[in-house]
């Protein structure tokens, strides 16, 4: 199921779907990831971090890396690594949904 | 901010100052990752949190290599194998080229082929493709020979060296070989069927079937020992394509020669021109057959490389599977 496919990363995967969304707008290098999560989702991810969830993106083909430049490699979301942030966005989509009815705010 | 975006110039520690953390990490994961880690830590201050959060990585890492590592190994060892195979398969190649080049060096073949364009025409397409596929085998192979020579420097690996001067060794050993009998049939000028030229040849077979494994042992060894980047082996994967195609191609057109002929020019096909005065045909199927087994082993190493290459990038699993 492609939505649950961040759920078998444990710790990684709530970095993983802040990386999935950083690359949605561009490729971008581990550097300009760490700059533009820390942007729009107000997280700092450690280096250890984010190369744990790196690794693990590219080794299920949901990200792919691009030549290297110099010593920094830019990092792309595959079009199976935009499916699975689609259906994970929709997930959170559905829950804020439920959740703000619920509090009688939507 | 885009990938092309250059981080700001940092005064903290560089990589050096933090590669004891970097070496915590699995060497193969280093190999791939290590660069940009180091890039990354190198342009942001090294907290205690960001220490804790590297030896947390490294921890994870070690723990669970094939997961974070899985394709890209895969990957990366199936593209070394093909360009390993592929040089096998050249090699193999060229001793049958160079035995064709040998059964045919009386004049009457070139005369032969001057008269009849099927025999000049295949016999040029031979040629031909040896060279598009040493260009490819050079352009695929020797990025990767230099990398491999450089990593072997840096790490003081002096086995790695070694085991590239075996077809430069090897090399020599067959042109000294070559040099030494020619002197000796000079001098004496044996017979076709004696038994100092009988020695002669079966020497030569010897000093080169020799040469020619040593040669792809060693590449072979090397090869294995050396942690090669992706993309060199990415061209050096193209590049096997290209020179499978090509001894493909030069196989197709040596049959053709053999049968243009023995169309064209029965006499000369049936004459005694094979190694040692022995018939012509039996000399040319021997160095079809050594064709075949190069074209073979060329063609499936380069469609393993192929379906490495078209399906690695977006579907690794799949194309790894």
């Amino acid at each position: 199921m492609v939505g649950a496919e961040l759920e078998g990363l444990g710790r990684f995967s709530d970095p993983s779907l802040l990386i999935l969304s950083s690359l949605s707008a561009e490729p971008k290098h581990g550097y300009a990831i760490t700059k533009d999560i820390e942007a729009f989702g107000g997280v700092s991810l450690g280096p250890g971090t984010l190369y744990g969830a790196l690794s693990r993106l590219e080794s299920r083909g949901l990200i792919e890396a691009l030549p290297a430049e110099e010593r920094r490699r830019p990092y792309r979301l595959t079009s199976r690594g935009a499916q699975v942030l689609a259906a994970q966005l929709r997930g959170l989509q559905s829950f804020a949904a439920t959740g703000l009815a619920r509090l009688g705010t939507a | 901010m885009s990938a092309h975006a250059r981080p700001p110039v940092s005064d903290e520690p560089g990589p050096e100052a933090v590669s004891p953390l970097l070496r915590l990490y699995p060497a193969v994961w280093r190999e791939r990752y290590g660069d940009e880690l180091a890039d990354l830590l190198a342009n942001r201050p090294l907290s205690l949190r960001d220490a804790v959060d590297l030896v947390r990585g490294a921890w994870d890492a070690n723990c669970n290599l094939s997961d974070l590592m899985g394709g890209w190994s895969a990957m990366t060892s199936r593209l070394r194998s093909t360009a390993v195979t592929t040089f096998t398969a050249w090699v193999v190649f060229c001793v049958a080229v160079g035995g064709l080049s040998k059964t045919t060096e009386e004049p009457a073949f070139g005369h032969a082929a001057l008269g009849h364009p099927g025999l000049g025409v295949s016999y040029a397409v031979v040629q031909g493709a040896f060279v598009v596929a040493l260009l490819a085998v050079l352009v695929g192979g020797l990025p990767l020979a230099y990398v491999a020579l450089r990593q072997a420097w840096r790490r003081r690996d002096a086995a790695v060296g070694r085991l590239f001067l075996v077809p430069v060794l090897a090399a020599a050993s067959v042109a000294a070989y070559v040099l030494v009998a020619k002197r000796a049939t000079d001098l004496t000028s044996p017979g076709v069927h004696s038994g100092l030229n009988i020695a002669i040849f079966v020497g030569l077979v010897t000093v080169g079937g020799a040469a020619t494994v040593g040669t792809v042992v060693a590449i072979r060894v090397a090869a294995h020992r050396t942690e090669l980047p992706l993309e060199l082996l990415r061209l050096a994967g193209w590049a096997a394509a290209i020179a499978a195609g090509a001894i493909s191609m030069g196989v197709v057109a040596l049959t053709g020669y053999g049968w243009a002929l023995s169309t064209d020019d029965p006499a000369l096909f049936h004459s005694a021109n094979g190694m040692l005065a022995t018939p012509l045909p039996a000399s040319l199927l021997a160095i079809l057959a050594i064709g075949f087994v190069a074209a073979g082993t060329a063609d499936r190493a380069a469609v393993r490389g192929l379906r490495v290459l078209r399906g690695g990038s977006d579907q690794p699993q799949e194309a790894l599977g």
